[in-house]
């Protein structure tokens, strides 16, 4: 498995995949604390009662919403569509690599990718409301739940992208369900949390750990139990239908 | 002489479409083995059968005179070099990038995959995005990560598809070239001609089912060459015998054999037709190929 994860590192050699990832990264992070810079934002950011973190997280957790699903799309979309424009499918075949240990090499690099990725874009978000003057202070916990579950949220998409490119060749398919993702991601944050659970990008409104409480914003714990529950669908899901992949004739 | 390759009852159906038939093929180490069919007769399918890449239907694959199973592909993949359908190569990487993931994927050092591109001559053009590579040079990178491995057998499918003369001839001079070091080379195409100069055993395919397994000299002796006879009448001579057809020397008979055709010129000579000479045509592999094949849909 190491050895298929840095081929798919040498394989992203010129695919753009850093660059795409900084860009929006950064991205991600300037317009999660856009906010913070208004004029109108300096009145709550050292009155503890507002909860400045809290609102910024929730800011954070709509721009992640939004942007992530087409971010996953997109870098499992790349790194998978060479295999059908280069014939990689059937090289790896021919070398003892079935298309599911493939795929599961594609998302064990882009795993690994995205795991810093991640943390930055937390990081530089927290920066942002440090140099925007939030002096109360910062309660680290559901900043770092948040960022470890994106990761995992991202993960999880990643694993259905690859999939489905792999599965389609056309990767309008794949990066178009990114984009319809998003949109559903980001409306899954104005429907219960009931119902966002039952989508599968509501996931990421699922996984929020601020909201909104009678007009104030404040911490919230998610269910972490349907989370689990979906993480191990998706994983079982994902097992399977490589598994299928191997049995399908090219 | 022992087969590399042997199949026995070699069967693929997709749903209720039988596209190889019951194949019994045999490939002795050491030659060309020229797998010859039209487009559809179930070539490429029988190649990825013997690599593993599709299941067979019914039958059994032997290669290397071991059964051919889950197990024993991964103990026999790695000496086997191979090239199905379209060449391998990712067109945002350079032909050594390439290599390099060739050698990584099957544990290769620097020597080999040098070699192979040295073999294929692209040694020059390495640091070239493959998208930027012509169609030969793809091919050829394509022979080149199948030779890295240094196999035993090559099973290349229709490498020269595309290709200008110049490049066919390469590639022709190049498998040639590598039968020789003791490589057994599979070679499929429906480009009948340069099989003839590379092959030295030739096994031909159609809807699926093998019509002919041999050497060529076999072949040409079971296909028998047209009959011409050379007169300046050729519409009498049409009046004493059957399916014949006028050509600029006279006239022009299939599937005479040799008592037929005496009988034949005795008739005619009896019937005062002036005939100046009888030959039998010149025979190209495609004549015998069609022949076999009944002109169904060949090149």
């Amino acid at each position: 498995m190491t050895r298929g994860v840095l081929l798919e590192f040498r394989k992203m050699h010129r695919l753009r995949t850093l660059p795409l990832l900084i860009v929006l990264v950064v991205a991600v992070a300037a317009l999660s604390s856009a906010s913070l810079f208004s004029r109108g934002a300096h009145a709550t950011l050292n009155d503890s009662s507002a909860r400045p973190w809290a609102a910024l997280l929730l800011s954070y957790t709509m721009i992640a919403a939004m942007t992530s699903p087409i971010l996953t799309a997109v870098l499992a979309s790349r790194q998978t569509d060479i295999e059908h424009s280069g014939a990689g499918w059937t090289l790896s075949a021919t070398a003892g690599h079935s298309p599911s240990r493939l795929c599961w090499a594609k998302l064990a690099a882009l795993a690994l990718l995205l795991l810093p990725a991640t943390g930055v874009q937390s990081l530089l978000v927290l920066g942002a409301g440090t140099l925007a003057g939030i002096t109360v202070r910062v309660d680290p916990a559901p900043w770092a739940l948040y960022t470890a579950l994106l990761y995992l949220v991202n993960v999880a998409f990643c694993a259905l992208y690859i999939w489905l490119a792999a599965r389609v060749e056309n990767q309008l398919i794949s990066v178009g369900v990114g984009m319809l993702g998003a949109f559903l991601a980001v409306f899954a944050l104005l429907i219960p949390s009931e119902l966002s659970r039952l989508i599968p990008w509501g996931y990421y409104a699922v996984i929020s750990h601020a909201g909104q409480n009678g007009g104030e914003v404040t911490y919230v714990s998610p269910p972490y139990g349907w989370i689990l529950g979906f993480f191990v669908l998706v994983g079982s899901a994902f097992t399977l239908a490589t598994r299928h992949l191997d049995r399908a004739e090219r | 002489m022992n087969n590399v390759i042997a199949t026995m009852d070699l069967t693929k159906r997709f749903k209720e479409h039988t596209v190889v038939d019951g194949l019994d093929l045999l490939v002795p180490q050491g030659t060309v083995y020229g797998f010859l069919g039209p487009n559809g007769s179930g070539k490429s399918t029988t190649m990825k059968m013997l690599l593993g890449l599709t299941r067979p239907t019914k039958g059994e694959i032997e290669l290397f005179g071991r059964p051919l199973t889950p197990v024993s592909r991964a103990e026999i993949l790695p000496s086997i070099g191979s090239m199905i359908e379209e060449p391998p190569g990712y067109g945002h990487l350079t032909g050594a990038e390439n290599m390099r993931i060739v050698g990584d994927m099957l544990g290769l050092v620097d020597r080999q995959i040098e070699r192979a591109l040295a073999t294929v001559r692209l040694t020059e053009h390495k640091d070239k995005l493959v998208r930027n590579y012509s169609l030969g040079m793809k091919q050829r990178l394509g022979i080149a990560m199948a030779l890295a491995r240094d196999p035993s057998l090559l099973v290349l499918d229709e490498p020269t598809n595309g290709l200008d003369p110049a490049g066919i001839e390469e590639i022709r001079t190049l498998l040639i070239e590598l039968a020789g070091q003791g490589i057994t080379v599979m070679v499929s195409s429906h480009l009948l001609d340069e099989i003839d100069k590379m092959a030295s055993v030739l096994g031909i395919l159609a809807n699926g089912r093998m019509i002919f397994q041999g050497t060529r000299e076999r072949l040409f002796n079971q296909s028998i060459p047209d009959l011409i006879i050379e007169t300046s009448a050729p519409d009498v001579a049409l009046g004493h015998v059957e399916g014949a057809t006028v050509v600029p020397e006279g006239i022009r008979l299939s599937g005479i054999e040799r008592d037929a055709a005496a009988h034949l010129v005795k008739r005619l000579a009896t019937a005062d037709v002036p005939i100046y000479g009888v030959r039998r045509a010149q025979q190209s592999l495609e004549d015998v190929f069609m022949d076999l094949t009944g002109r169904g849909g060949l090149l």
